[in-house]
């Protein structure tokens, strides 16, 4: 994977340096150690950091067509490339590189603005064309890979992070309050706002189109589901064996690269299915990668174990302990470029730190498969609320709710009147867009109350409401069950997930993701499955575990779902915590960047030290208010310092490539 | 999600007492078990020092400050200030819900009615 960088003129006559690109290319180096490229010409600048996996020695970017007309700077891979390159062959073009990014100029040229909808993979990509003085910005359907963009005199900067945008920003960045109070709701800001205001992202599954000073943003795939019953026939085996073909060849495809490709191996369903089906298909040596926790509730050894076990796999494991998490969250946001609710990307990051370690520069992993299959437990919640609210005072049904988290409710010794209060929220309104999530969002909502007055007093429409109007009409026709997958599709998905402890954490380490179960053929098939193939019951991804069984282990695919979750709390408040933490979470700190109340706050952090915070929301409150204040510290109050060392550092950095045209 | 309580140090009352401010120390028409509960509650789930923000009878889990594991929190705390046993069965809304609710439960299970 790669880093990208550029400047489009929106004025004419706007002038585009060289100096600047490289300044923006500068604080993507983790992106792309491997070497750099720029190309200058009248009104545009492109930059290329690149981490070369495939074509070592032809790939390197910006790349041009047969006349140069046409250019492209892109992070990700093109997986189908092999067979779009034949076809374009067939059609006439010439390749002079064996690289993926060569396929997208081709594809460009032969098929107008709808070459994105020919490409299976993860992609931001930034074409000129120069003919027609237009820039088109295009991301990948999922989310996978991230793209900004910012205005600032007459240009628009674009790049794979918005750190490399801040150096030419004119003025230090600013906190946008409705983006952290959309965060504080649903764990990320809603596409295309993030949390710095003014920089926005291209959504996943759009293009932004530059040209004559205007810039219009076109979706051009979504998730779809059936609103009339157009269900997938067929039995069951059949349509079990359809879904196992198509995730082995989404599987296959993403084994293309020049260097030796791992695996992330969690000890769930969805990444061991994955190293099953590489394992049968490859008689490569296959390397697997996890992580470690001290605490027995959270680690997944001797799961983890059973398939090394079972396929003999090269293994290799880190220990997380809470201390690499209290003292690596510091860096982690300052990648992450966002707050937080969670330290789950931390151990995130030393698993990739161990990848690269390892020599390794690529692995498969299973995210995606939870909302393309139905794994989480908020479906179960969402269908066991949808029952109980056609009988509101039935006990019964009410008792389903003790099936959820199960961990939890007997840890707890809930009685059922707190799982009645606690889940009946929004019960007398089944049909409202946001009724499956409502238990969720109400509850992280609750970080709110540490809001500062004047924060709070900025604050319009409420996050639910901005929510609501960013979802398809169609999404009211949509089975429930569907409406639940969309939901966490286009918000935990993409911002969380595959952001901040997907993409960044992969970067950071210079490690490339790769993700078969969200390749678009899997997602528009499992689109079309009827919601009883996802959760039979309230058993979770059905057909996937029929599709895998005699594959993966019986005791792999009988096993309970188990999130994946790290230490919150004691990760800054058992032992010695480190020092940012005192600094950062003080009164003085608090008042000074103004987000949050800083009597509330000291009250919190006083119940965190003395032990007694270990609620989900107090965890969540601690770990979203210190993130947002350690994003202050890095990218506001650092803004001088940053502008500073990007200066200087962009005088050593030779660009391997520079043309000018 | 649960965490498994990690419980460092427990401030005594005395020292509670002496870090509070005038606004919430206990006046002398409030019973001392209304007093504790009040400031535990304020401190603990509205992060808050402003006696006002609670009345006593409003219901925690309609004001939303008790989340899935807020009642455990609450019956440690009860068993740990008030030398009583928080049994399972009465982890139940009617006992913990409410300042009232809460001064009630905590007068029935020490008289052991």
């Amino acid at each position: 994977m790669c880093g990208i960088t550029g400047i489009v003129a929106l004025v004419e006559g706007r002038s585009i340096h060289e100096h600047e690109i490289l300044a923006m290319l500068a604080p993507l180096q983790h992106r792309g150690p491997d070497g750099s490229g720029v190309h200058l010409e009248p009104g545009i600048g492109l930059g290329h950091a690149r981490l070369s996996i495939v074509d070592l020695e032809g790939g390197a970017q910006p790349i041009f067509n047969e006349t140069g007309s046409i250019c492209v700077s892109f992070n990700g891979e093109i997986f189908n490339f092999v067979e779009l390159r034949d076809q374009l062959e067939a059609a006439g073009h010439c390749f002079r590189t064996r690289s993926d990014t060569e396929v997208i100029v081709h594809a460009y040229e032969q098929f107008g603005d709808d070459f994105v909808h020919k490409l299976n993979g993860q992609f931001a990509i930034a074409l000129w064309d120069r003919e027609r003085a237009r820039l088109l910005l295009a991301r990948d359907r999922a989310g996978i890979l991230p793209l900004f963009h910012a205005r600032c005199g007459g240009r628009l900067l674009f790049a794979s992070e918005v750190k490399a945008l801040l150096p030419l920003l004119p003025a230090p960045p600013a906190l946008d309050p409705i983006a952290l109070d959309q965060l504080f709701s649903f764990w990320t800001a809603v596409s295309p706002r993030t949390l710095f205001r003014g920089v926005q992202q291209v959504s996943p599954g759009h293009m932004l189109i530059v040209e004559r000073g205007q810039a219009r943003d076109v979706c051009y795939w979504d998730w779809q589901f059936p609103v009339a019953g157009e269900w997938h026939s067929g039995s069951e085996d059949a349509l079990a064996n359809e879904l196992h073909d198509l995730l082995a060849d989404a599987t296959r495809i993403r084994l293309r690269a020049d260097v030796p490709v791992g695996a992330y191996l969690s000890g769930g369903l969805d990444s061991s299915a994955l190293v099953a089906l590489i394992r049968r298909n490859s008689s490569a040596p296959l390397k697997t990668f996890s992580i470690g926790f001290e605490d027995a509730a959270m680690d997944e050894g001797k799961h983890q174990q059973a398939l090394v076990d079972a396929l003999a796999l090269d293994h290799h494991r880190t220990l997380c302990t809470k201390w690499n998490i209290g003292r690596h969250f510091f860096d982690t946001i300052r990648h992450t470029e966002s707050p937080v609710l969670r330290t789950a990307p931390t151990p995130m990051r030393l698993l990739s730190a161990l990848v690269h370690a390892q020599g390794y520069k690529v692995v498969l992993t299973g995210e995606g498969s939870d909302e393309v299959l139905g794994g989480y437990d908020i479906f179960k919640e969402a269908k066991i609320r949808r029952f109980w609210a056609q009988q509101p005072d039935s006990l019964r049904r009410a008792q389903l709710l003790r099936r959820l988290y199960p961990w939890l409710g007997a840890a707890a010794g809930q009685g059922i009147g707190y799982l009645r209060k606690f889940y009946g929220v929004g019960l007398d309104t089944p049909e409202a867009p946001l009724f499956s999530h409502l238990t969720r969002f109400r509850n992280t909502a609750q970080c709110k109350q540490f809001f500062s007055r004047d924060l709070a007093a900025t604050l319009g429409a409420s996050a639910e409401q901005a929510l609501i109007e960013s979802l398809p009409q169609d999404l009211g026709r949509w089975h429930p069950f569907n409406r639940a997958q969309y939901l966490d599709l286009k918000t935990l998905l993409p911002g969380y997930l595959l952001n901040c402890q997907g993409d960044r954490m992969l970067m950071a380490n210079s490690v490339e993701g790769r993700f078969p179960f969200l390749d678009h053929r899997v997602a528009e098939f499992a689109a079309r499955l009827h919601p009883r193939l996802k959760m039979h019951a309230l058993n979770e991804k059905y057909l996937l575990k029929r599709a895998m069984a005699g594959l993966v282990p019986a005791g792999i695919i009988g096993r309970h779902k188990q999130p994946y979750r790290a230490p919150d709390i004691p990760a800054f408040f058992s032992g010695s915590p480190p020092e940012y933490v005192s600094e950062l979470l003080s009164e003085s700190s608090i008042r000074d960047a103004g987000y949050f109340d800083p009597q509330k706050v000291r009250l919190l952090v006083s119940k965190a030290g003395q032990g007694h915070a270990f609620a989900y929301k107090d965890n969540m409150a601690l770990v979203g208010i210190l993130s947002t204040q350690i994003w202050h510290h890095h990218f506001i109050d650092g803004h001088g310092r940053q502008r500073r060392m990007d200066r200087s550092d962009h005088r050593g950095l030779a660009p391997v490539q520079t043309q000018s045209g | 999600m649960l965490l498994a309580p990690e419980r460092t140090d427990s401030a005594t009352r005395h020292e509670l007492e002496s870090r509070l401010p005038a606004a919430i120390a206990p006046g002398e028409d409030l019973e001392p078990t209304r007093y504790a509960i009040r400031r535990y509650l304020l401190e603990n789930f509205l992060f808050s020092e402003d006696p006002s923000a609670i009345a006593d009878d409003d219901s925690l889990l309609k004001l939303g400050i008790i989340d899935s594991v807020g009642a455990l929190e609450i019956a440690l705390f009860l068993e740990e200030n008030f030398g009583i046993v928080v049994a399972p069965v009465e982890m139940l809304p009617q006992n913990l819900d409410s300042v009232d609710n809460l001064v009630a439960f905590v007068a029935s299970k020490q008289t052991g009615i």
